[in-house]
């Protein structure tokens, strides 16, 4: 007889990234769909090389990507390691693979292999206040990861109030050590 | 209208939220900390070295006033910020009130719709909002984005990160750290000091890009467009 597959919890705790390519709707006008296409195929690619099999993409938002990473720190090191990707490409190829990224830990509700719920959305709310190249994080996310990250650098930005978001979240700037 | 006193030691670090009510913070020379608004909540936290201050529900306004040189943080979602008087290290994050600051050693500004508008920065001011006008006097390092709206500082005297979507980036370099520029279809207008030689590496798809000073050594320009015009031109 075989067993019955497990059930898939409908609860996950794990830490969600939004990434947006800042500009990517004039770069689309301005260029034309194969140039638009090319840049996000590139994204994509650089983020399918850098992720691995720390997280996983939960969606493809047109401009951008929703990822999942069940580890708080795979999630920094990996947004970090993305920007530094993003640049590097952005001048090897002349393509304005310009980024911005927020992170937020907390729990997310499984729906097929979409995730929502409170949480994500305070994500997505994250990566609308970083500017292009930065990696933002919530608090919850650095009280999560900030120990075991020696070489990076959390920069509290203080109490930020969000739209539809009731209790205001602490946000900080995530860079390397200068020394790193 | 209410008001708190908090006498605490120096060095305070001073954390104020409000959702849409008006925040005025003064720094001045005085050794405590007197808030004034409605229903103001407050917490000493982190072992005596930040205060918080919460303004109640509602769109009333909250009123600080600190020590001079104090390292403050204000986020509000629509309410407005005003910070008048010198400042240590500043952070101030608002969805769409605008964010008014006279002077701090250093700041990080972001607004998604509303103005920033900074009159001295003497280290690294970071300023940013989606739409609204990014202005400043004279500030350190900087780095700044927009989307759709316009930058404008008058005087850079460090290095100087810029970004733009269709928005106009407008700076007054020293020639002291490197320049750094990045715009999808935004006009671009960089000066540099008389004398001063660049060493350029421009990268454009359709757009102008146009060095007006004789190439050297002197401070790296790199500068990066879609379409928009990027001139770099001598004071």
């Amino acid at each position: 007889m075989i067993a019955p597959a497990p059930v898939q919890p409908d609860v996950v705790e794990g830490t969600v990234m939004f990434t947006d390519i800042v500009g990517f709707t004039e770069f689309n006008a301005l260029r034309g769909d194969s140039e638009a296409m090319a840049l996000l195929t590139l994204q994509d690619r650089i983020v399918r090389e850098e992720i691995g099999r720390d997280g996983r993409i939960v969606k493809d938002l047109g401009d951008g990507l929703m990822l999942w990473f069940d580890d708080a720190c795979a999630a920094i090191r990996i947004g970090l390691r993305l920007q530094e990707r993003f640049e590097e490409e952005s001048m090897k190829v002349d393509a304005p693979l310009w980024v911005r990224i927020g992170v937020h830990a907390g729990k997310q509700r499984r729906r097929g292999d979409d995730l929502l719920g409170h949480d994500v959305n305070v994500a997505s709310r994250i990566m609308n206040l970083a500017n292009t190249g930065e990696v933002l994080a919530s608090e919850e996310t650095v009280r999560r990861a900030a120990a075991l990250l020696p070489d990076v650098e959390f920069k509290q930005l203080g109490p930020v109030v969000m739209k539809g978001i009731p209790t205001p979240i602490n946000l900080y700037r995530v860079e390397r050590h200068a020394a790193a | 209208m209410g008001a708190q006193l908090f006498e605490l030691p120096v060095a305070v670090t001073l954390r104020l939220q409000s959702r849409s009510g008006r925040v005025d913070v003064i720094a001045e020379p005085r050794d405590d900390v007197l808030a004034e608004g409605d229903s103001i909540e407050s917490l000493v936290d982190d072992g005596g070295a930040t205060l918080r201050i919460r303004s109640g529900r509602g769109n009333k306004p909250l009123l600080v006033r600190c020590p001079a040189g104090s390292d403050v943080t204000v986020g509000t979602q629509s309410g407005p910020v005003k910070m008048t008087g010198d400042f240590g290290i500043i952070s101030v994050t608002t969805a769409s009130g605008a964010i008014e600051v006279e002077s701090a050693d250093e700041a990080d500004l972001r607004t998604m719709s509303a103005s920033v508008t900074i009159g001295t920065c003497r280290g690294r001011c970071r300023m940013n909002s989606a739409s609204g006008k990014v202005q400043a006097g004279s500030v350190g390092a900087a780095s700044a984005g927009t989307m759709s709206g316009s930058i404008q500082i008058d005087e850079v005297n460090g290095s100087l990160k810029a970004h733009s979507v269709s928005g106009s980036i407008d700076a007054a370099c020293g020639g002291e750290g490197a320049i750094a520029i990045k715009t999808v279809s935004g006009k671009v207008h960089i000066e540099l000091p008389q004398g001063c030689e660049p060493k350029t590496r421009f990268k454009s798809l359709s757009g102008r890009i146009r060095c007006a000073c004789p190439e050297g050594t002197d401070v790296l320009v790199e500068a990066m467009s879609v379409s928009g015009s990027i001139d770099v031109v001598p004071r």
